[in-house]
């Protein structure tokens, strides 16, 4: 400890690096003396971030996360700035979220009270959990921590001696740190961690959403609610996974309950299911387990994860942003009732069409499809940024949006009877506008039981099934045609046109035919 | 107990005139190296079949539960290490998910531990975990059909139940 000496702020007593490590060694006058020192700079930097009345809280919201966090700052000598980054932080979120009254030093009633003098959901919520780690703590680091953050007894008089004392509170706030990460890491302040909200299943229910729907329409929804936030997050259960709930909707699938079941049998927990973000291509949730060897983390499926969280009762936790971009208002969501059988309920059944029909539009788009990765978004927030008309012999698939999300095909499917051992043709005129992303067109050859892997672009491309032809974005009316080969075993030939990216492909003058 | 392999899972009936899919169940024949195989009729056998169908080198994202059971057992530092097929019927002649079950043997930090299992899912964790299916002798010996030639599946459809026959 540089004592008398004076560090770069020109603070004058012992250099902020030395207090850090004072405090964290447990000694509570050093954070006390952080606290004095640079309260008016966290003020400073508080007030442009809410209104008058949230300086207070962002302040002592931001003292409090950095003394839970004091043990993860990597260079103790700039603590100053990193007090700045978590100011800014907690402002931020305040701004994103309903003001609320935020814990700061485990108050004395822990019941804390809002402008109005009464506790909100989320105050009680925080200060509940608070309670919590404190009543897990050991009995001796119990009455530490009670004493000295409460009432605001000395860290000396806490404990028989002093250094009793600092070893109860060093190892209490660990303890503290230990519990929150694992039962609510939302609480738990960490600068490269985005804040998660924990999220109930609320229920999954049969529904078919009015609209637009995916190639791979689903049949039910997966409803999580953010019960102090107000707000619900719509799952959609797209492909199998319409199936694999409506079985046994409401509860985990028997395949899940036989994971945590081996889990469990395994001396692992599942401490949490983390949905990080959502959107075309990124439908991942993060599995936290505690394992006997530590904390483990194992990334899944979106929907694995949730069947997982189901089955194992997990906390489930959402990213604040991914509820801001894509949550609802509760009881906004839609039409709960549950629909009659419609047709598309009965596409599943229906055998595939033996031929090629309507190759020149007359019919409009029957017998022909959309769909594509952006479909495969289980919150519908890009299920509309592709789409696809016809009239006057011609068909055009589109971009609907500037900055579409994965790609899209407008394609027919057909049974591949008439065609194996023969060479197919799929040709026409395309036409693709200029500054329009990668488009062209496609023959894929499936089996009859293909299961379809990961539905992104670059997986797409690489599949071997798909047979793609590029056409250049150079506004111009061009034939194209691409033929394959159809092996004895393929059950099924789709045809069309594919567009990754803004802009449109239009195409006309089709023929499907065998070229050998 | 004895290894048996397990030589196919193969959805029934199969593919519709005209095209199109259906499944109704799966016939699943086990065999041991001894010429002999064990048919069983199991109708919730999906994830099975998609994990005999799946080629050996292929890497796929899109996994399945079992599967995914397989990871989070070894990031918890746990391994199947087999799975045994005991009978919930003593007497019983024929397996099936009434006669019997899995009992899936768990190694890791925790001990050993069993875990008992629809047959369905315990032999598609043993595909996943690349781990051993075994029955006991005398069961075998009891529900076991001697086979000739390499056909494993033919000689077996007619355990595939009539309303499950047709597309």
């Amino acid at each position: 400890m540089n004592a008398g000496g004076s560090d770069e702020a020109g603070f004058s007593g012992p250099a902020d690096g030395d207090l850090v490590r004072l405090a964290r060694d447990g000694d509570p006058a050093a954070f006390r003396l952080l606290v004095e020192r640079h309260q008016p700079m966290v003020r400073a930097r508080a007030r442009p971030l809410g209104d008058p009345g949230d300086v207070d809280d962002i302040v002592q919201e931001a003292f409090l996360q950095a003394f839970l966090a004091l043990d993860r700052l990597r260079d103790p000598d700039k603590f100053a700035g990193w007090l700045a980054g978590i100011v800014f932080n907690v402002g931020r979120r305040l701004r994103r979220r309903a003001p609320v009254t935020l814990v700061a030093d485990w108050p004395e009633a822990l019941h804390p009270a809002a402008a109005d003098g009464q506790p909100s959901a989320e105050d009680l919520d925080r200060a509940d959990a608070v309670r919590a780690a404190v009543a897990a703590l050991p009995a001796g680091q119990r009455r530490a921590v009670a004493l000295h953050y409460y009432a605001d007894r000395p860290a000396g008089q806490v404990a028989a001696t002093a250094g009793a004392a600092r070893a109860s509170l060093h190892k209490a706030r660990r303890r503290l740190r230990s519990y929150l990460t694992e039962h609510r890491p939302d609480l738990v302040p960490d600068a490269g961690r985005t804040a998660m909200t924990t999220v109930r299943l609320a229920r999954i229910e049969r529904r078919i959403p009015p609209g637009p729907v995916p190639d791979r329409f689903p049949t039910h929804v997966m409803v999580l609610a953010d019960d102090a936030g107000g707000r619900e997050l719509p799952i959609w259960l797209l492909g199998r996974d319409s199936h694999r709930f409506a079985k046994e909707a409401g509860s985990a699938p028997a395949a899940d309950q036989l994971t945590a079941r081996l889990l469990a049998a395994a001396g692992t927990r599942v401490s949490a299911v983390e949905v990080g973000e959502l959107g075309p291509e990124v439908t991942v949730a993060r599995v936290e387990l505690a394992t006997p060897g530590g904390p483990g983390q194992v990334t899944t499926r979106l929907i694995d994860g949730l069947a997982l969280a189901i089955a194992a009762g997990a906390p489930i936790r959402v990213a604040g942003p991914v509820l801001h971009r894509l949550g609802v208002p509760a009881g906004t969501d839609g039409d709960r009732s549950v629909p009659e059988q419609t047709a598309r309920d009965l596409r599943l059944d229906q055998p595939v069409a033996g031929a090629p029909a309507n190759l020149a539009f007359a019919d409009g788009l029957g017998q022909w499809a959309v769909g594509g990765s952006f479909t495969e978004n289980p919150v519908r927030s890009h299920w509309q940024d592709y789409t696809a008309r016809a009239g006057d012999g011609a068909a055009v698939l589109t971009a609907a949006v500037p900055e579409p999300a994965g790609f899209a095909w407008l394609a027919q499917e057909i049974g591949a009877d008439r065609y194996r051992g023969a060479v197919v043709s799929f040709r026409g005129r395309f036409r693709v506008g200029a500054g329009a992303g990668q488009a062209g067109l496609f023959v894929r050859v499936t089996g009859a039981r293909d299961v379809r892997g990961p539905f992104t672009a670059a997986a797409a491309e690489a599949d071997p099934r798909n047979h793609l032809v590029p056409v250049e974005s150079d506004g111009d009316w061009a034939a194209h045609e691409v033929t394959v080969p159809i092996p004895d075993q393929a059950a099924r030939i789709a045809f069309g046109v594919f567009l990754a990216g803004p802009g449109r492909i239009e195409l006309r003058d089709l023929a499907f035919t065998r070229a050998g | 107990m004895t290894t048996l392999r397990i030589a196919h899972a193969e959805p029934r009936p199969g593919p519709r005139p005209g095209g199109g899919f259906c499944t109704r169940g799966y016939l699943v024949v086990l065999a041991d190296d001894g010429g002999r195989a064990v048919p069983l009729w199991l109708p919730g056998a999906g994830f099975l079949a998609t994990l005999l169908e799946r080629p050996a080198a292929e890497v796929s994202t899109d996994v399945v539960p079992p599967e995914l059971a397989v990871r989070l057992l070894d990031a918890a530092g746990a391994q199947v290490t087999g799975v045994d097929i005991d009978l919930t019927a003593a007497a019983a002649d024929k397996l099936d998910p009434e006669t019997a079950v899995a009992r899936i043997r768990l190694a890791g930090p925790a001990g050993t531990r069993a875990v008992t299992a629809d047959l369905s899912l315990g032999l598609a964790l043993a595909v996943a975990a690349g781990a051993p299916v075994r029955l006991d002798g005398a069961v075998l010996d009891r529900v076991a059909v001697p086979v000739t030639g390499n056909d494993l599946l033919t000689p077996f459809e007619d355990r595939v139940p009539p309303q499950a026959r047709r597309p």
